[in-house]
């Protein structure tokens, strides 16, 4: 068969991914502090026939996947433990292994220790590395992230900002797990709000362009891959027919 | 086949949820102590194809990203939402409404507490304070037949006043509150259990450590704010109708792959 297939085949495999990524996004796209994937292509040499390199038909290859960093648009909810991150910063949180993950979705939930969890019952920490204890009583923050209760101040949230959106892993669960060497604590300027939450940051009108842009180049490529296969229908129905 | 399919159906799911969610706050928009449900959402677990940091060659160099594949989003939980409503005057001498933390202590015919913010008492054939379902507000009190005024403080001391003009006090109410709200089980009936989320009640009498007082001739309302939940309505319903987008944008792909083939 000719290379040609093959090459249309793998731009179709590609399409199909493409369409994964952005189905995944959409289904998360009021899913509190959900940052959305993205993912890039590369081309791959087929092969050096006759020491063309230039021009030389080439495979379509996944390249690299990233998380996209953007801020999400916050809304306000008016639950005392909602709490969103403006700026670009993320709350940190202990797994049940010890290490620590990340994320945005500041929804958080107290158990009947009051400790401060995440939907999933993951401890949220603290500046120094600890979980997040609250007693009852009236929960308050001020916008370092300073937490208190009835007036008084309890806990600060440890919060960091992630450098390289590149090498992030994410875990489900709206977590993230990261390096430390690629985190660093917030700076001044970010901001946490009581009583908001960060929405996902998954922008619906580019996801559906995407969408569509997607399934017409896999139909595009599907048709190059019908005419190779009648062009070969036909070199086996033709060919070699003896006439007359 | 192509995974969109399923990660997009299970976008569909949970905002069929979402709007499950949405439509038993707005039905009960109107019902005295109700707390609004909202449903979270979390992405799925990821599909690992190459792990971050992986050998990419036999000289040692290492991949700096990785690829995952998501699969979709779960529903976290519904989780209720345990904010104030507003206060309704009733002049009903036998409404009481908690102006802060707590909830009325409810015995239920099976002997176990529940416990409610919806302050609508009436009497019983005992005159013993009861829910519009007839269950007995604890710690129990009785009104004497004979009572021609019945006055409620800020506190929680019932007293009547009665022929002659003596006045009695009958009893104070006490309230419970919960290290978590958030984790009490709803019961209906705008009725809640504890639960080992919630942590054990602390009781106590009104108005005193963080306890809220009791407002007599008032109700408090739901906590349902309707334009939000329109709004939360609308944005449920488009990412419903994105997602099944997605699945027919697959099905396209896969019938143009079947069509290759003739």
């Amino acid at each position: 068969m000719s290379l040609g297939i093959y090459i249309a085949g793998s731009s179709g495999q590609m399409a199909q991914r493409k369409l994964n990524d952005i189905a995944h996004n959409l289904a998360n796209v009021n899913t509190a502090g959900f940052l959305a994937d993205r993912s890039s292509f590369t081309t791959q040499l087929a092969n050096k026939i006759e020491g063309q390199t230039e021009n030389a038909p080439s495979f379509s290859k996944f390249g690299n996947q990233f998380v996209d960093m953007q801020e999400g648009s916050i809304k306000t909810t008016g639950n005392v433990l909602d709490f969103a991150i403006q700026g670009g910063g993320f709350f940190r949180v202990a797994l049940p292994d010890g290490s620590e993950a990340y994320t945005r979705a500041g929804n958080f939930k107290l158990n009947a220790n009051g400790s401060l969890l995440t939907q999933s019952g993951h401890s949220v920490l603290d500046v120094s590395g600890n979980a997040i204890q609250l007693q009852p009583g009236q929960i308050s923050a001020d916008t370092s992230g300073g937490l208190s209760v009835d007036g008084s101040k309890v806990s600060q949230f440890g919060i960091v900002t992630i450098l390289d959106g590149s090498k992030v892993e994410k875990i489900g669960e709206t977590l993230m797990k990261t390096p430390i060497s690629n985190t660093e604590s917030a700076s001044p300027d970010i901001t946490v709000h009581q009583g908001s939450l960060q929405g996902s940051n998954v922008n619906a009108i580019l996801a559906m362009t995407e969408m569509i842009d997607t399934m017409r180049s896999y139909q595009a490529t599907m048709k190059v891959v019908e005419q190779f296969n009648q062009q070969a229908a036909q070199l086996s129905d033709k060919v070699g027919r003896i006439q007359g | 086949m192509i995974r969109a399919l399923w990660t997009a159906a299970t976008g569909m799911a949970a905002q069929a949820l979402n709007v499950d969610v949405i439509a038993n706050n707005l039905a009960n928009v109107n019902t005295t102590g109700f707390k609004r449900g909202r449903a979270n959402f979390q992405d799925l677990m990821y599909q690992q194809v190459k792990s971050a940091g992986a050998e990419a060659s036999s000289a040692g160099t290492q991949l700096p990203t990785g690829t995952q594949i998501g699969l979709g989003v779960r529903t976290s939980g519904v989780e209720s939402i345990f904010l104030e409503g507003s206060f309704k005057d009733t002049s009903n001498p036998l409404d009481m409404a908690i102006e802060g933390r707590g909830f009325f202590q409810i015995q239920m015919p099976n002997g176990d507490l529940a416990y409610t913010r919806a302050g609508a008492f009436s009497l019983d054939s005992q005159g013993q304070l009861v829910t519009a379902d007839g269950n007995v507000l604890q710690p129990a009190i009785t009104i004497p037949s004979d009572a021609m005024a019945i006055n409620i403080s800020n506190d929680g001391t019932v007293s009547a006043q009665q022929p002659g003009g003596t006045s009695s006090v009958l009893g104070q109410i006490q309230l419970a509150d919960f290290s978590n709200p958030a984790g009490l089980t709803h019961l209906g009936h705008s009725l809640f259990h504890a639960s080992n989320a919630s942590g054990e009640a602390i009781t106590g009498n009104p108005g005193v450590n963080g306890l809220g007082s009791i407002g007599q001739g008032m109700l408090e309302m739901s906590n349902v704010n309707i334009v939000e939940e329109m709004v939360n309505l609308i944005a449920g319903q488009r990412a419903y109708e994105m997602n099944s987008k997605a699945v027919q944008a697959g099905d396209e792909m896969l019938q143009t792959a079947n069509n290759i083939r003739r």
